[in-house]
Formats: structure tokens, sequence, C-alpha cells
């Protein structure tokens, strides 16, 4: 542990001046156990929108069909997730950070903002405000519920662990994993009872049932913006695989979990009434603890990976954007919770629609570690190396390219509907960019042409 | 790690491991208290068993597994890193089952129990912390490892 931050300028020659390693790979002396990333994984799951996200399955489709979907659905997350991490472990550097190697240095500007820079904020603003109106349905009478007043010291509270760093999140994820899986399942069996038994389960049919394949697109578009962005926490990891073991194991036991047995309070009570269901069994501790713990582990790395992508290119310490991010998501969610008749939906809907763009940057990603890096005969534990006066393209043209053509594709513009039925949006634009990179930047390296434009050597201080 | 296999246990680790050692047998014998409740509610209230059996599995596993990492490891950071997974699970299941067992949907078939059961979750919760706090002031680990 400790006896290894000895470890000489040569062997770690990088110099942290904006903290938490955002711009330079993280030392072997901070790098966590297996179990470490399992739990910072599980606590960003175990949150409230999982089982809401759960519960509009259980809305949709019967009980065979929503394990079905769910399953096939945890399996597609788990080998993007997986993929992504095991990048981060092996370069031990931020998504934002492994952009710089495939899309460029100003590549990384750009699609680490819209990766992480805005959406992850707006989720965090999002959440924040969702949090204030979970509170206010608990305790509707107390003046510190209202909702506005509830998100403001929400998304204060939340901005405190993702200000001290990734030990924040740890921290809390280490408290909070065990005792949430606890409650949510006590809230089930509740829900369950209280709507009418198991046998009422077994008969449910959905009053518009959807096909399988639409409930797979709900599965992997809940989670997939979270499986791309793996690389931000398995960068701390000790070995390589541990960040895509962690991933995997948490998606395909506990989210697989989250999701059916919210989908069958659902069809046991006709809605996602966790709180309902708590609270009628006298859990009214246990609602508090969800409530405020499950947002918490989750919307303070919403901000924690969102100030990870801007940091990239604004000039300040890490903590300080993490305190101005976390203020000013804060007082927007608590300005639409105090504004009546304000709502959040326009700008949800434009982060739903920035998150079809997301897929496409994995795509490109992936294909670039995996088989471009591969066929230029980098070895796999040698690539994304950085190292003082490295330099890095401007700009790798082929993956802007392949990313923007992903998206449009996963937005339906080049692809016939009948597609979109069958394939998920995010997956066809994650296999689209990831076919488009190879085809464009295999044959122009071959060919002698430079898929690179312009040159930065980077510093002892990862700028 | 292999080189730390190999070293010999000394008596100074044998001495800072005897209290988180002692706290981790003593979670698995409430785990398995808390599972024996719920067996003898089996008959009469199915959804408490359910929880009863859940939290007890949860603590005697991490308890029992956090028992047997610990006697088997050989130097001080180990040992430590120990302490802190497995006590802030022991903790944070010890929470779940206090709030669970306190809620009378779980408890209304015998509240004695249901009581009873809250209870070792308390203990539970207090030997994880006093596992980790052990393994931060003795051992010199950090909170999150």
């Amino acid at each position: 542990m400790s006896s290894s931050k000895t470890a000489s300028s040569e062997e770690y020659p990088w110099k942290d001046i904006r903290g938490d390693y955002v711009l330079v790979p993280v030392p072997p002396w901070e790098r966590r156990t297996l179990m470490n990333i399992f739990l910072v994984y599980t606590g960003v799951l175990s949150c409230l929108a999982v089982l809401w996200g759960g519960g509009a399955l259980g809305m949709q489709g019967n009980l065979q069909d929503v394990v079905i979907a769910t399953v096939i659905g945890d399996i597609i997350l788990t080998i993007i997730g997986g993929l992504c991490a095991y990048i981060g472990g092996v370069a031990h550097q931020s998504t934002y950070g492994i952009l710089r190697h495939v899309y460029g240095w100003y590549g990384a500007w750009v699609f680490g903002a819209l990766l992480s820079g805005i959406p992850a904020w707006g989720w965090f603003v999002v959440e924040t405000w969702l949090f204030g109106l979970m509170i206010h349905d608990l305790a509707p009478q107390h003046p510190l519920a209202h909702i506005g007043w509830a998100s403001l010291w929400g998304g204060l509270l939340m901005t405190t662990t993702a200000y001290v760093g990734y030990a924040g999140l740890a921290f809390l994820s280490y408290i909070v994993v065990p005792a949430f899986f606890v409650i949510v399942t006590a809230s089930f069996f509740a829900g369950i009872h209280f709507g009418g038994g198991f046998e009422k389960l077994w008969a449910f049919t959905p009053p518009q049932p959807v096909p399988l394949t639409a409930l797979i697109t709900q599965v992997v578009g809940l989670y997939v913006c979270g499986a791309i962005i793996t690389s931000d926490i398995s960068r701390f990891a000790r070995k390589p695989r541990d960040g895509s073991i962690a991933w995997g194991v948490q998606i395909m036991v506990l989210m697989t979990y989250y999701m059916i047995a919210a989908a069958m309070l659902t069809m046991a009570m006709g809605g996602t009434y966790f709180s309902k269901a708590m609270l009628m069994a006298g859990l009214g501790l246990g609602a508090y603890f969800a409530a405020i713990f499950g947002q918490w582990t989750t919307n303070d790395n919403n901000l924690y990976s969102s100030a990870l992508a801007w940091d990239i290119f604004i000039p300040i310490k890490k903590r300080l954007l993490v305190l101005i991010l976390g203020i000013l998501g804060s007082l927007y969610a608590a300005y639409v919770g105090f504004v009546a008749g304000a709502s959040l939906q326009p700008f949800i809907n434009f982060l739903m629609w920035l998150g079809i763009w997301l897929p496409p940057i994995g795509g490109v990603m992936i294909a670039d570690f995996y088989v471009f890096q591969k066929y230029k005969g980098i070895p796999r534990y040698e690539r994304y190396k950085m190292y003082v006066g490295k330099e890095f393209p401007l700009i790798n043209w082929p993956a802007w390219v392949a990313m923007i053509i992903g998206g449009a594709a996963a937005q339906g513009w080049l692809m016939p509907a009948a597609v979109l039925q069958v394939i998920p949006h995010s997956l066809v634009g994650l296999l689209m960019a990831f076919v488009v990179y190879l085809i464009l930047a295999i044959p122009l390296d071959k060919a002698g042409v430079s898929i690179y434009i312009g040159r930065h050597k980077v510093d002892e201080y990862g700028k | 790690m292999s080189t730390s296999e190999t070293k010999p246990v000394t008596t100074d680790l044998k001495a800072l491991i005897k209290l988180p050692l002692t706290s981790s047998i003593i979670s698995t014998v409430l785990g398995i208290i808390i599972l024996i409740i719920g067996v003898t509610v089996f008959a009469s209230w199915i959804y408490a068993m359910v929880m009863y059996l859940l939290v007890g599995l949860m603590l005697l596993i991490f308890a029992i597994i956090g028992t047997f990492r610990l006697s088997k490891a050989n130097d001080v950071t180990r040992a430590g890193e120990v302490c802190i997974t497995h006590g802030w699970w022991i903790f944070s299941t010890g929470v779940g089952g206090i709030m669970v067992y306190v809620a009378p949907f779980f408890t209304k078939e015998a509240p004695a129990l249901g009581a009873l059961a809250a209870i070792a979750s308390a203990l539970a919760m207090v030997l994880g912390l006093i596992i980790v706090i052990h393994a931060k002031r003795k051992m010199g680990v950090r909170l999150t490892v």
C-alpha cells in the first residue's frame, strides 16, 4: 500500500495537478481491489432509476418475456461494459483520457463533453429533482421536504462525496450497497403481498404488450452509456481484468435481480410503488434510506464523471469543478422544484436524444483498442500507454467520421425502420461506428495515408 | 501476493488480528442466529422467513469468508484490507437488518423473534464498525481499499 508510494519519478513521472488523476494515469499505490471496484459499480447501479426501469418493463411484458429480455439485455451490457472496463484497467486512465488516444487531443474535448460532460451533469440535475420529488412524497408536510428545498440539500449532499473524489464514491458504496439490497428486497416482498401475492404475477398479462426486441432495447438503453464510461472506475483496478469482472458480475447478478424484481412488484401493484410498498409495510426508515442513499450513490457518480470530462480542457482543480457543477446543478433542480408548473421533461427529452449518440463513441473506442491497435502490432498491455513526451494526434479523422455515421444510424437516418425494431438503437450505433472505423482506418493505414491530423506532445502534468 | 504468502506470520500480526477475528466469529454466530429465526417462522409467515434467511445468509457469508481470509493473512496490509472489506459488509448488512426487523409487516407473527433479529443485526453493525475502525487505526489501511 503506502510503502509503494515511494515509487521513483522514473517509475511514476507524472504530477497530478488537477487532483484525482484526471489527466494522468492512476499510480500503482492508488489502485484498489476487485471488491472495491465491484462495490463502486454496484453503488452506481443501486438506485431507484434501475428499479423504475424494471418497473417499466413490468407494464409492457409478461413475466417470461421480462426475464428473457432482462437476461439478453444484460448480456449485451456485460459485453460492452466489460470491453470498455478492460481498456481502463490496462491504461489506468479515465474514459476522457482514453478518448485522447482514440479521437485525438481535440476529440477528447468534443466527445468527452458529448459523452459525459453534458449528459452526466444533465442527469445529475434530473436525479436531484427526482430526489426532491421522492422526499416530498415521503414527508409532504415537512418544510425541508418541499421539492425545491429537498432538491437543494439533496444535490449539495451528493456533491460532497463527488468533491472528495473516487475515495468518497467508494466510501459511500461500501456503507450503502448491502443495506440497499436488503431494504429493496423487503419492499419487493411487501409490495407483492399487498398487491395480491405471487399468484397474480403468473397470471399477469400487460394491457398493451410490446415485442421482446423492444423490451431488450429498453434494458440495453437504460445503462449503455454507463457501460461506455466504465473506465472512469476501472482505471483504479489493480489488475486489468478486475474492472471487467466487477462490471459483469454486478450486471448479470444484481441488475438482473433488480430489474426482474421491480417488474414483479409492478405487475402485482399496478405501478412501481416502492415507497408506497415500504410505507405500507412499516418500513418508513428503510424508505428514507433507499430514497436518500439510493440516489446519492448514483448521482455523485454522475457529477464525478461530468467533472472528469470537463476537466480535460478546463484548467482548474477537479474539486473546484465538482463544486461549481454540483452547486449549479442543485440550484437548477431546486429552481424547477420551486417554480410551480415547471417541468424537466424537455430537458429529459434532450438528454434522451443525446443518449442515442453516445454508444458510437464507445464503438470506435472498442474498435481502436481491440482491433486497430492489434493490427498495428502493439502488444495489449502497451496500448494507450502514457509517457511524458508522448505525441498525440490532434484529430483522428476516421474516428470522428465513424462516430457521426454511427450516431446517424442509431437515429434512424441511415437505417430502415425495420432494422431498428429488431436491433436496439444503441447497439446499431455502436456496431455501425465499430465497422465504419475499421473500414476506414485499416485500408487507409495500409495505403500509407495518415489517419491523424496534427500533433500534441504531452508534458509531465498530462497536459 | 505470492511473496507475502511465503512470509511467516508474526506474533505481532496475530495480536493485531485478534480483535477483528473475534468480531468476525461473533458476527458468524449472529448470522446463524438470524438464520435459525428464519427457519422458526417458516410455517407462520413466509415473507418474514425470506428476509430472515436473506440477512442471516449474507451476514454468515461475509463473516465466515472474512474470518477465513483474515486467518490466512500473512501481512498487516493484507489483513487490514480484508478487515475493511468484510467489516463494511457486516456493518451494512446489519443496518439493512435493523431497518427490516423493526417493520411491523415482517414481525407481526412473532414480534419477540423480530426484536431478537433486530438486536442481532444491531450487534453485527457495531462489530462491523469495530473491525473497520481497528483496521484503520491499528493497521494503517484506508477506509476503502
